[in-house]
């Protein structure tokens, strides 16, 4: 395990610091229950820029509830931020430097209450090269798999649920970009319940989601393997209906507009490099979208989080894989 | 930020008109063409905005915001008959108020179901939504609004809206022993 990961804060000579973004995400799979849910702490624009703000979002989907949770900010000056770690009066997301676990915690009474660790168990993948995004760039780096000990709370009548037989899924995001320009990303995770294999697609795109290249990592056996460009197809078909959760409220009001997206029903990403093949199939059932406006200038970006079911079927070498699991399926622009 | 006596930690609660002069003022010192684009749209109409069993009429004399505080007109008496004061009104409570804020609630469900009225003539309700636009704009980039956002949750008691009730926000003490715990707090 690498502990090079931690926050990218802007330096007094970077000249756009003002598009700074820090972004610390974890994504939590209960296959127990099928809840699914994020995690997410961030911080936007430079330190000492009175418009700079921290955003937390906390969202969850359970069979029973529907989506809950909230996404909010913060003046950057007023959240607690170290190396390692982003915390506001609401939610907490640290990374220790040591073992690279992943510690979060939620305080929305009613809503969520949640405290969590999460200890890797696979490899992290580290992209720290400046990958044109929109007027600026992002790297990322990502642990693709973690176990999880914690429990979390849902809604005001539910109990408390155990959370130690759930997976989860890291990444941490950086760059220089202004939320509202024309970016766009496809990104989803699919984690199996049974035999521990994640099954991971990205692709940093514009708002039309008409450039960029795709890449998929799998992580099976514990051994890892990246695959890019031609030897991938991704196919939409259906339509979701409407996001059943918009949050912030004030944005979601601000942006009515945006309440009907066109989002799938159905995600095919098929796999064919000549030596692997495979084809994994996400369902999903629900969504919910998170808006993020830009605090250096009027605009703002819509992030959709599809949450479901996936199935894969393939042959990876000499290994046949015929696995099912929880999914989340990201569209963002 | 004074609090209610007897109450721990809630602000004190500010009057509709001391909340909408206070909005105008951190929009001009935040974004002062944002509020220029406010004066602009609003012109030399006035509305009255209804929060509860509080009321103000609202216009511009000039550059300066004029907020009167008036009676709140009794029910089923805030269409045009009201219109000698305004030429729109809005009306609307804390609880629809909230349930916006914290996405419980789509807007135009909110005006479908009734927690959310306008009445005038189109321009009039136009202006009314044009202003809210705008400032619901400004508070992406002005935090001094955000705020006071948060102290407008934080005064108001959680309140049956027919939905889950609204979170209230609580001490980071045990998020405080999270980080020291895994050695994360500066200093440490």
């Amino acid at each position: 395990m690498t502990a090079s990961d931690a926050l990218r804060p802007s330096s007094d000579g970077d000249l756009p610091a003002a598009l700074a973004k820090d972004w610390q995400h974890l994504n939590v799979f209960d296959h127990a229950t099928g809840v699914t849910g994020i995690v997410n702490a961030s911080l936007h624009g430079r330190p000492g820029d009175l418009r700079a703000f921290a955003a937390g979002a906390a969202l969850f989907h359970s069979p029973e509830l529907g989506w809950v949770g909230d996404a909010r900010v913060t003046p950057m000056e007023d959240a607690v931020t170290g190396v390692h770690s982003i915390a506001s009066d609401w939610l907490g997301f640290a990374v220790s430097p040591g073992t690279g676990a992943v510690a979060a915690s939620v305080r929305l009474p009613g809503a969520i209450m949640l405290n969590l660790e999460a200890n890797s168990v696979s490899k992290p993948v580290e992209v720290d090269v400046q990958v044109p995004f929109g007027s600026g760039w992002i790297s990322w780096y990502i642990i693709p798999r973690l176990t999880v000990r914690g429990s979390l709370r849902l809604g005001s009548t539910s109990g408390e649920r155990n959370l130690d037989t759930a997976s989860a899924y890291h990444d941490h995001n950086w760059g220089r970009w202004a939320w509202g320009e024309d970016i766009g990303w496809e990104w989803a995770v699919c984690v199996a319940g049974d035999d521990g294999s994640v099954f991971e697609l990205s692709r940093a795109t514009n708002r039309s989601h008409r450039s960029g290249v795709t890449s998929l990592i799998v992580l099976l056996d514990g051994r890892r393997r990246i695959y890019r460009g031609a030897a991938l197809t991704v196919t939409r078909t259906g339509r979701l209906g409407p996001p059943e959760r918009r949050v912030p409220g004030a944005l979601a009001a601000l942006h009515a507009d945006r309440r009907t997206p066109v989002l799938p029903r159905h995600i095919r990403i098929t796999l064919d490099d000549g030596l692997d093949h495979a084809v994994i199939d996400i369902s999903a059932t629900t969504a919910a979208q998170l808006i993020i406006a830009e605090p250096t200038r009027p605009g703002a970006s819509f992030i959709h989080e599809l949450a479901g079911t996936f199935r894969c079927s393939g042959q990876f070498g000499r290994r046949r894989v015929e696995t099912s699991g929880l999914a989340m399926f990201e569209h963002a622009d | 930020m004074p609090t209610e006596p007897g109450n721990t930690g809630r602000p004190s609660r500010r009057s509709l008109r001391d909340y909408i002069v206070a909005l105008i003022a951190q929009l001009g010192e935040g974004e002062p063409q944002a509020l220029d684009r406010l004066r602009a749209a609003i012109g030399h109409r006035r509305a009255l905005i209804v929060l509860d069993s509080e009321a103000v009429v609202v216009s511009f004399t000039g550059a300066e915001l004029v907020v009167g505080q008036v009676a709140v007109p009794p029910p089923g008496e805030d269409g045009p008959g009201n219109l000698g004061i305004a030429d729109g009104i809005g009306t609307a409570d804390t609880a629809v108020v909230l349930d916006l804020l914290d996405g419980r609630q789509e807007l135009a469900d909110a005006v479908a179901e009734g927690r959310i009225s306008a009445a005038g003539s189109s321009e009039a309700i136009d202006m009314i939504l044009h202003a809210i636009e705008i400032l619901l704009d400004a508070a992406t980039r002005v935090p001094a609004l955000r705020a006071l956002s948060a102290e407008f949750r934080a005064s108001r008691p959680v309140s049956g809206s027919g939905r889950p009730n609204p979170p209230s926000v609580l001490s980071d003490e045990t998020e405080e022993e999270l980080l020291a715990r895994l050695g994360l707090l500066p200093g440490r």
